[in-house]
């Protein structure tokens, strides 16, 4: 009792557990990134200033308006067709959210499960499951992508497909080193030696003290998910019209580049701040509750 | 007879060759009585604690012979569903270290309801709960009822040992295995929890197998004794008999090895050179470079069980008249 006290005040820094050091404790960085894209993603059809998909000849490419002087109204520009930018952004990270990560869902979801089993019961299915793991490793991701969607068609549901495929992998990897190492601990022998069958054991005493590690890899995972649904729709395999996805608008803008540079310029960034967003979110939780970081 | 083990033989399977952990163990225990398996680290007790209930670690280690009777069914015949119908509701046990046996993301309550949960006893979660408390309190856990909520870290070392035993005593079993259950609790909450054990065993009648290093604790609890040395038996009998005049040199080496009292100022005993490596036994007996009475025989071979008179058996050359 007393060395959990200790512990937890050592940890603390001997600092006053208020509601101040607990929001100081928080991944600030990461919440002001990812924040917007999320409420973008969710509620942006409620306040995207036009509609994305309206197109508008006469309004055709006019830069971002605090450079063309003429009010508020295309804030950052508009395209060759003359759709706003600014409710193309918007409306393209629904597509981003729910890609990226229904995919990483997805993908955890058979990865963990695969490792769980691979590692509890060991024997044939164990090394057939990691032999696929280490094949599927040594192919390059993109060009799996690019097989995967090619041979399945474009569209969001295959993105989504895509991704899973790429990336359950990893996760089989650590949860299967992780419950290697849970397996061999007291509890789950004494719940063995109390009577317990295989799936109570798994799913009550091993999931729990895996499933941190499996959280990080999603995290990470998410910013390089949205750089393949990028990569995917800016190769026009990704989500079809009218649906937006700023991988196409990058794509769009591929001509104009040195006349409009706020057509590729403003997805662009709507990538990078989603995905470095992800990516210090996986960082903190990563230093969180990586066993390989936390004190015991 | 509850339990007779009739020359197991668990081996493990590693990259420098085979370890044979168990060699040809046979001991019984009666129905209400207490056995306690004696050696050093690494002699195999806890290999052969593991094999009574086949929890073996697998696949390095498998039981490749012998027969493991249990009420006269054999054991090693069984697959596994019909184990794990065993575990914990016949045979139980209990492992060596409280602190990791519970898993710390659930309570108390929680954990101990479990051999109940996973025996199908399809009771309604209140009688779940009477019976958490009451098990609980057979353990001596003080207030079981406030204490249900409580995680494992919220106890101390002795109580979580006593969980433990709970959890193992739940369901009722016949024979309750101790896998040197006390080694990592100070020595006051050592005997606290010991006359735990033999109560538990007192007021149900089940029998216990106490696997130990410490010929202190096996005189307070056991009625029978069996020595380990190299993964075999090398002298079982009742307690008084072996504890009176041990018959084969280790077991003796081992009584000249413990302190006693009003023998100040003079150098314990020690047992010459160190356990052998399970992959280079020597031949014949596995204890001769050690032992101070060796014969030449032993050198070459391995001694039989002999016995003694009833009920004491001894694996020494000695005993068959091998000094002349």
């Amino acid at each position: 009792m007393a060395f959990w006290i200790l512990k937890s005040a050592m940890n603390k820094g001997g600092r006053e557990n208020t509601i101040f050091s607990q929001v100081r404790e928080l991944p600030l960085a990461a919440i002001l990134l990812l924040l917007p894209v999320l409420i973008c993603g969710i509620f942006g059809s409620l306040f995207v200033p036009h509609n994305p998909a309206a197109v508008n000849p006469d309004l055709a490419m006019r830069p971002p308006s605090w450079m063309a002087g003429e009010g508020w109204t295309h804030v950052f520009g508009t395209d060759s067709l003359g759709r706003d930018v600014l409710s193309r952004v918007i409306a393209g990270a629904r597509a981003t959210i729910i890609v990226s990560f229904l995919g990483v869902v997805i993908a955890g979801a058979i990865g963990v499960l695969l490792g769980l089993v691979a590692a509890y019961f060991g024997g044939w299915f164990d090394i057939i499951i990691m032999r696929i793991v280490d094949i599927q490793m040594s192919i390059p991701g993109t060009l799996l992508a690019l097989l995967i969607s090619t041979s399945l068609g474009a569209g969001l549901g295959t993105v989504v497909a895509v991704i899973a495929i790429v990336f359950w992998t990893q996760y089989a990897r650590v949860t299967r080193g992780e419950t290697l190492s849970v397996k061999q601990r007291d509890f789950v022998v004494m719940a063995r030696v109390l009577g317990s069958p295989a799936k109570r054991i798994l799913r009550r005493h091993i999931f729990p003290n895996i499933i941190d590690s499996a959280m990080v890899v999603a995290t990470l995972q998410l910013g390089v998910a949205v750089m393949l649904e990028a990569a995917l729709s800016f190769l026009g395999l990704g989500v079809q019209p009218p649906s937006v996805a700023w991988g196409k608008m990058i794509a769009e803008s591929r001509l104009y580049i040195a006349t409009a540079w706020w057509l590729p310029v403003f997805p662009g960034l709507a990538i990078m701040v989603t995905v470095l967003g992800a990516n210090l979110l996986g960082d903190w939780l990563r230093d969180r509750f990586d066993p390989k970081l936390r004190q015991v | 007879m509850l339990l007779s083990v009739e020359g197991l033989k668990t081996y493990c399977y590693t990259k420098g060759g085979v370890v044979k952990a168990v060699d040809g163990v046979t001991f019984s225990v009666n129905r209400g009585e207490a056995l306690g398996i004696v050696g050093e680290s690494g002699c195999g007790k806890s290999m052969t604690c593991s094999s009574i209930v086949r929890l073996v670690p697998q696949p390095a280690a498998r039981i490749v012979g012998g027969r493991i009777l249990f009420e006269g069914e054999d054991l090693i015949a069984k697959d596994e569903s019909a184990m794990r119908q065993i575990r914990g509701n016949k045979i139980s046990m209990i492992l060596q270290d409280p602190l990791m046996s519970l898993n710390p993301v659930y309570t108390i309550g929680n954990q101990v309801a479990e051999t109940f949960k996973v025996h199908g006893r399809r009771s309604s979660r209140t009688s779940i709960t009477r019976e958490v408390v009451d098990v609980l309190r057979r353990v001596n856990i003080p207030s079981p009822e406030q204490r249900l909520k409580d995680y494992p870290f919220q106890f101390s070392g002795g109580m979580r040992q006593r969980t433990v035993a709970a959890m193992a005593i739940a369901g009722e079993p016949k024979l309750l295995i101790a896998d040197e259950p006390t080694t990592s609790l100070d020595v006051t909450v050592q005997d606290q929890f010991l006359r735990l054990l033999k109560q538990m065993q007192d007021q149900s009648g089940m029998a216990l197998i106490l696997v130990t290093h410490d010929l202190g604790i096996v005189a307070e609890t056991c009625d029978r004794v069996a020595v380990m040395y190299a993964g075999k038996i090398v002298e079982s009998g009742d307690l008084q008999g072996v504890f009176a005049s041990p018959a084969h040199p280790y077991t003796e080496a081992l009584f000249s090895a413990l302190p006693r009292l009003g023998q100040r100022g003079k150098r314990l005993f020690q047992i010459k050179g160190e356990p052998p490596h399970l992959l280079h036994l020597p031949d014949g007996c596995a204890f001769w470079p050690r032992c101070h009475k060796v014969l030449d025989r032993c050198r070459e071979d391995y001694p039989p069980m002999i016995s003694i008179h009833e009920g004491r058996r001894a694996a020494c050359w000695r005993l068959k008249g091998g000094e002349a």
